[in-house]
């Protein structure tokens, strides 16, 4: 069973982000970058079912510019077999992101995509979905357990949901969405760090998949939100419940 | 215009987030059909039916609609669009919505746009990114406009006197690409953590033992417990309660954050509470920041006074 894993580079969860002056975007440059952590999670899901027998290939793939190598280099230290990134000038919208994978996942005959549940800087929580949706493949959202039957015709996907855990069971081919609780990410080695460095990352571009890039999203005016006024530091417990009950959330 | 909201129930009952997608479907058009899917739903259409700014009830009663699976839902959202002449498909920014919802613009063939917080005009929208702490804009030119809406940034819609008029739909859409198996329902002694008036938020500063008695003290409030990813990822709370980015987002009138430092992860999913407590030795805990009132004082003494309080 080939696995592809979708990866997505984007600011390192830990930086807080600065907007641009003319309110048109946030800050890159000269920012810590590194791989999108449900990615991560993602990809260490797939090369523990590759270890396990159950998958004979990990195929990672980023859409983005020259930039996004850094981030494959690491898919490849953590494991992945191949490495491929497909040619944009900057991270494409989901809507065409799942485009461009639907393409690239027939290309390389994947029998799964395993890729996270959302990137962390636009929260968008959709690529999966809509590349489920292109393919015509089932869908296993938000998986915090999986296992696939013995001949591989199907996954049974624990789900992470709003009112608990739901179990579902999803035909093969699939595309499964990681939440954070699937698994623990594991950090490559320094001789695989190395090693990742001299192996060939393949590039293609939107045009040999047959794929026609077009965004019918325009977002602007990017700001920041009003922010929380912090309050006032209370000295005791007891002025903390006349507080609360002189503001009526307490009775 | 005509604006279809997906309706989010539980069999038996709409789901309050539900009643939030209609007050945001309201401030784009009156005409609102609401899409009911399930198995026996009935009562689900006629509760439906009674909330203000419907005017008219879609309902596809179906055993293959029973556990709301996006296989089926997609494509019977996609013939809605069809049939009712949709210009937008709202859907709640719930696990439900999130999960359904770009699935079906897949198959319509236009982009969805996430967890919107406020609506600008017809096709335009306030989202948040980056865990909350950045706003944007977000203008779409497609055709049909789907969205899923942030739930707490709506009121919950108000009744009407005269019921909206029911009619069946008899697509049926079973591509049994998945199939349900089973569910672990949220344990029921504390309210719900989407809806509660007052939220318990459990954060690594609190010990083991004492869960179960900020649980007791949440009990007698009927208030719900959430907490911190760390405390769910030490498997001492469960998923479900997990407030933040990823978790639930809640808007409580009061968010009592019990020995949380405030990663911005965890304030994405709680800076819409109305009043915010932060109990917290730490006198540098970001949650100082978020809070209205903080108590730098240990958990367990705070604890101890606040169960005496109660006794």
């Amino acid at each position: 069973m080939r696995l592809c894993v979708p990866i997505k580079r984007v600011i390192d969860y830990r930086v807080h982000v600065q907007l641009k002056p003319d309110s048109s975007g946030v800050l890159t440059q000269g920012v810590k970058h590194a791989m999108n952590p449900f990615d991560e999670i993602a990809l260490e899901q797939a090369l523990r079912l590759r270890e396990q027998g159950v998958a004979t290939e990990v195929v990672a793939v980023t859409a983005g510019d020259d930039a996004s190598t850094d981030t494959l280099r690491t898919a490849l230290a953590m494991g992945a077999d191949t490495a491929t990134r497909i040619v944009c000038d900057e991270s494409p919208q989901p809507f065409a992101l799942a485009s461009l994978l639907a393409a690239f996942a027939k290309r390389i005959e994947a029998s799964c995509v395993l890729m996270g549940k959302q990137a962390i800087d636009d929260d968008c929580n959709q690529t999966g979905q809509l590349l489920a949706g292109f393919l015509g493949w089932s869908q296993g959202t938000f998986a915090s357990d999986l296992s696939f039957s013995d001949d591989c015709s199907s996954v049974t996907v624990t789900r992470e949901i709003d009112g608990g855990l739901e179990t579902i069971a999803c035909q093969m081919p699939a595309v499964i969405t990681a939440d954070l609780r699937l698994c623990e990410p594991r950090l490559p080695s320094l001789p695989n760090i190395m090693k990742a460095k001299s192996k060939p990352i393949e590039t293609i571009t939107p045009d040999e998949l047959g794929v026609t890039l077009q965004n019918t999203l325009s977002i602007s005016n990017y700001r920041k939100p009003p922010a929380r006024q912090g309050g006032e530091v209370i000295p005791s417990f007891d002025a903390l419940m006349e507080a609360l009950k002189s503001k009526g959330v307490l009775s | 215009m005509t604006v279809g909201v997906l309706v989010e129930h539980d069999g038996s009952f709409i789901k309050q987030a539900t009643r939030r997608v209609i007050t945001a479907a309201k401030s784009i058009s009156t005409d609102i059909v609401a899409l009911v899917a399930g198995n026996n739903v009935a009562s689900v259409a006629d509760e439906v039916a009674l909330c203000d700014g419907v005017s008219r009830v879609c309902v596809a009663d179906h055993a293959v609609y029973e556990h709301g699976l996006a296989e089926s839902l997609a494509p019977w959202l996609e013939s809605c669009v069809k049939e009712f002449g949709l210009t937008h498909l709202v859907a709640p920014g719930t696990s439900f919505g999130k999960n359904v919802l770009p699935r079906a613009a897949a198959l319509i063939g236009v982009a969805p746009i996430e967890s919107v917080t406020a609506i600008l005009g017809d096709k335009h929208y306030t989202r948040a990114l980056y865990a909350g702490n950045v706003l944007c804009d977000v203008e779409s030119s497609d055709g049909v406009q789907c969205i899923t809406v942030a739930p707490t940034a709506f009121e919950v819609c108000s009744t009407q006197a005269d019921p909206a008029p029911i009619e069946a739909h008899d697509f049926i859409a079973d591509q049994a690409l998945s199939s349900w198996q089973s569910c672990t329902q949220a344990s029921s002694d504390t309210a719900d953590l989407a809806t509660a008036s007052m939220v318990m938020s459990i954060g690594r500063g609190v010990s083991e033992s004492q869960i179960d008695r900020i649980k007791s003290l949440a009990q007698h409030y009927g208030a719900a417990l959430g907490a911190s990813r760390a405390v769910v990822d030490a498997g001492l709370m469960p998923n479900e309660c997990q407030v933040g980015q990823t978790g639930q987002s809640v808007a409580p009138d009061l968010y009592v954050a019990w020995g949380i430092s405030g990663a911005i992860q965890h304030v994405a999913g709680m800076k819409d509470s109305r009043v915010v407590v932060s109990i917290n030795t730490d006198p540098n805990a970001p949650m100082k920041e978020v809070a209205n009132y903080t108590l730098e004082a240990d958990v367990e003494e705070v604890l101890a006074s606040w169960e005496k309080s109660t006794a």
